[in-house]
């Protein structure tokens, strides 16, 4: 069989696609066959009972529940076959009917066990998948201390079960699409009914299904297509593998993406601010909550800004030093052979490249690198004066601060940004600096997130808004959803909830 | 018009379109001509915004959606009413210039004495140029984070220079009369009178009657800022303020905190840089959209970088130095400028009022 170039990317039907199921069973398995090529893990499995028609089940093994097959599918068939000639009833969920070809070989690739009946023209597709799943674990990159441990893992199925059982009203919404024209990839865009806006939903809904791609892997293959701006360095889409933080975001009116073969979840529209959050400051009180918080502010900012901030200073400004502290800084700089600029560009790529040395290697290796990188750099470095001590304090500052973001896909942005404004520090000193933050500046208010403006809980200017932003406002404080929900069902806790002496018990 | 702004975001553009420059400027000025109650002359400056907001109220309660370069198009026609918008355009334009070539040589002089002027200002012209292309809702944004970032750390700066501040520079009070006040205080008036540009933006208000009350709280403001400024450099220096040119930079020299915090202008010269772009960019959209509704064009974002090119040519073409500059300033424009800060207007929506109802304007 000859395939075109166009059937591989799978957007025409193949011919086979539309042709009918055969009354004739075993023409049936010979077409399927053929279809899909023998493969080793097509079972076809014949029921030739006397008295009965013959019936034919095919499926993928290793997609399917063996010992169901065995218990409800092919004893019931053994022993009801016997009985009057008609379509015998399988206890088990499904019984879709299917006419073509092309519906056949998509059940049984979703792992559905397919049912030919002698002299009948539909087949019928029984959902008795079993295949192995992870467990459900705590994700790695977002434990928490307090609060649930759940994680979302690779099976879809699995994901919405983990959300239902959280969000438990028919409001919840989660709208199936099958995305990828050889992966066929099942999608689901999740939302809560009334309270999400429905232009975003109808919007994500559309650059959803304007998705014409081969494969989609995983959801980062999604966030890359539906993007509003697809230049920009900043995600637009929060990437989580909590259930839990998916159902806070969704009960604020914004709505997440899910698809089978990714335990990371897409969450949309949202602010730069989100990726300064975490779920556990929801679970922890809130005085330590927001605290943190703004120190993760701080240093989000500081890792941003330390190393051009230094190269500016020394470079240009030494007037701006406390006298004594320009004074150890120069001592320290003596018989350096670089500017500022180049030892902070040296240390930080070594530093990046320390970093992505350790990222991938086994554990026991890795730690090998840490040492033998921050020996060489930090130690050997100051010691034969090719770089100052100072120097080595501002980088390991800057990386401590870029691991105080508790958002990966947030510190990776920032951490990329911080080498232009180097340049920029390092070409005009803290007039770089400002026209380098000015021009972000103007990209971030430029940029928006499914319509909501990038720094919507700042440009909002409602102390609501701000309430979850650089504070967690305890949640009787907390009244009204953000933004992203509907205009008219902003209210979320009423005035006066908080607890007092006086609305309590008598105690 | 889709672009809209909230009323928040109209004081925010307000405050840096005077305090950009007046606050490093108009407390070495009101001293020199006013002395030591130089920090009263603020005060009576924003009385031209309240001439503005004379003009501008029947229009706006009229014709809520246009600005008054639209109005006065519709009522003049074409050809006249064109004309007195490319007039208006042509003045934000050169004013822009005119700043921009001001914080290029304050900040060649204070920070970036070997760099060329042309390679400061282009960057500065670039950012302007990108912001006001991407529209006004983006501009309020930027201005809703930097504007207040700025404000405080300018009142900090002025706050942390009461150390050495010593007030009985500021009496007798009054000891000469009101007079030098009253003089005194036109040197402001060139600074509020560019709130026309504010006035003109209020048609991009979700609520436009909102704008006037938005221009009075920035004029407040920006009073206080002012006569704080100019209170502070007063006291910090007393009989020297009218030889230091920036006294407000001086000021910030000044400040000693525990050892740690010393000399601190670079800081004030980065507020002074995002202030001044806030201010330039309100300038340059303002350009860009006279421009468009003169010609009756269908985007503005078209003419942003041309504009921007021709602004930065200006800037660094029209003066040869800083002398001459001053120089112009004292002179010329102020023989100009009143007359297309309040004047155009003034036309305009007069005319609109006069010949309005006979031509049903506001129908459209």
């Amino acid at each position: 069989m000859t395939q075109s170039q166009k059937s591989w990317t799978g957007r025409a039907a193949e011919p086979w696609h539309d042709e009918p199921v055969s009354p004739v069973v075993k023409q049936n398995k010979a077409r399927l066959q053929q279809v899909f090529g023998s493969p080793a893990d097509l079972f076809f499995r014949e029921v030739d009972a006397p008295g009965g028609p013959m019936v034919i089940t095919a499926y993928l093994d290793g997609l399917i529940d063996g010992s169901r097959l065995d218990r409800d599918v092919l004893q019931t068939l053994v022993l009801e076959s016997g009985g009057p000639a008609g379509t015998p009833e399988l206890p088990a969920p499904g019984g879709t009917a299917l006419s073509t070809l092309g519906e056949v070989a998509q059940q049984i690739l979703d792992g559905a066990l397919v049912l030919f009946q002698e002299g009948l023209t539909v087949a019928r597709a029984f959902q008795i998948q079993a295949y192995p799943t992870r467990a459900v674990t705590e994700p790695e990159g977002e434990t928490s201390v307090r609060g649930p441990k759940e994680g979302f893992i690779e099976d879809l199925r699995t994901n919405l079960s983990l959300l239902r059982r959280i969000v438990r009203t028919p409001n919840l919404r989660l709208e199936p699409m099958t995305l990828g024209t050889v992966t066929h990839t099942k999608v689901v865009l999740v939302y809560l009914q009334g309270l999400a806006r429905e232009q975003t939903i109808a919007e994500a809904r559309s650059r959803l299904q304007r998705i014409d791609v081969d494969s989609v892997l995983d959801t980062s293959t999604l966030e890359e297509l539906i993007e509003d701006n697809p230049w920009s360095p900043f995600p637009q889409l929060l990437d989580t593998q909590r259930p839990d933080v998916v159902a806070g975001h969704i009960l604020e009116g914004r709505f997440a993406i899910l698809a089978s073969g990714s335990p990371t979840a897409l969450v949309a529209p949202i602010g730069f601010g989100v990726f300064l959050q975490t779920s556990e400051d929801y679970y922890e009180r809130y005085w330590i909550a927001s605290l943190v918080r703004l120190l993760r502010f701080f240093f989000a900012s500081l890792s941003l800004l330390l190393p051009s901030l230094y190269v500016a200073v020394m470079t240009y400004h030494q007037e701006l030093v406390p006298t004594a502290l320009a004074m150890t800084i120069a001592r320290a700089r003596e018989g350096i052979p670089f500017p500022a600029l180049i030892e902070i560009l040296l240390m930080e790529t070594s530093f990046e490249a320390l970093r992505e040395a350790g990222l991938r290697l086994p554990k026991a290796i890795g730690q090998a690198v840490s040492i033998v990188g921050a020996l060489v750099i930090g130690e050997a470095a100051v010691r034969a004066g090719i770089v100052s001590a100072p120097v080595v304090i501002v980088v390991s500052t800057t990386g401590i601060a870029s691991f105080t973001m508790p958002r990966f896909s947030g510190a990776i942005t920032l951490r990329i940004l911080r080498f232009p404004l180097l340049i920029a520090a390092g070409s005009l000193g803290l007039y770089g600096v400002t026209i380098g933050l000015i021009f972000l500046m103007i990209h971030v208010a430029s940029l928006s997130s499914f319509g909501m403006p990038y720094l919507s809980p700042w440009s909002a200017w409602s102390p609501q808004g701000l309430l979850d932003v650089f504070l967690r406002a305890p949640r009787w404080q907390q009244r009204r959803r953000p933004q992203t929900a509907r205009r008219d069902a902003t209210a979320r806790v009423e005035y006066g909830l908080g607890p007092t002496g006086r609305n309590g018990s008598d105690m | 018009m889709n672009e809209q702004v909230s009323p928040i975001q109209l004081f925010l553009l307000a405050l840096p379109v005077v305090n950009a420059t007046a606050v490093l400027f108009v407390p070495g000025l009101v001293g020199t001509t006013a002395g030591r109650d130089g920090w009263m002359a603020p005060i009576l400056a924003p009385v031209v915004v309240l001439i503005l907001i004379a003009i501008f109220r029947p229009m706006l309660r009229r014709w809520p959606q246009r600005t008054f370069i639209e109005v006065g198009r519709e009522a003049l026609g074409p050809w006249v009413g064109g004309a007195l918008g490319i007039l208006f355009a042509g003045w934000c334009l050169h004013t822009a210039a005119v700043v921009l070539r001001e914080f290029g040589e304050v900040l060649s002089s204070t920070m970036l004495p070997l760099t060329p002027l042309t390679v400061i200002l282009l960057l500065q012209v670039v950012a302007v140029a990108w912001i006001s292309r991407n529209g006004l809702s983006a501009l309020g944004r930027c201005a809703e984070i930097m504007i207040p970032i700025n404000n405080v750390f300018i009142v900090i700066i002025l706050l942390l220079a009461t150390r050495d501040a010593d007030f009985r520079h500021l009496q007798p009070v009054l000891e000469h009369g009101p007079g030098p006040v009253l003089r005194a205080s036109i040197i402001p008036v060139a600074w509020f009178g560019e709130l026309v540009l504010i006035a003109f933006l209020w048609p991009r208000l979700k609520q436009p009657r909102k704008g006037p009350v938005a221009l009075a709280y920035a004029c407040i403001w920006i009073v206080l800022v002012l006569s704080f400024g100019s209170a502070m450099a007063q006291a910090n220096f007393g009989p020297v303020v009218p030889r230091l040119s920036l006294p407000t930079l001086v000021v910030a020299r000044m400040i000693s905190i525990g050892d740690f915090l010393e000399r601190i202008e670079p800081l004030l010269i980065i507020v002074w840089v995002a202030d001044n772009f806030v201010k330039l960019s309100v300038f340059h959209y303002v350009t860009c959209e006279t421009i468009r509704q003169s010609l009756n064009l269908g985007r503005a974002s078209v003419l942003a970088f041309p504009a921007a090119a021709l602004m930065l040519v200006l800037a660094v073409a029209m003066f040869e130095h800083v002398t001459q500059m001053s120089d112009w300033l004292a002179h010329v424009l102020p023989l100009y400028a009143p007359f297309v800060e309040v004047g155009v207007p003034l036309i305009c929506i007069g005319a609109g009022l006069l010949v309005g109802d006979r031509r049903s304007l506001g129908s459209r």
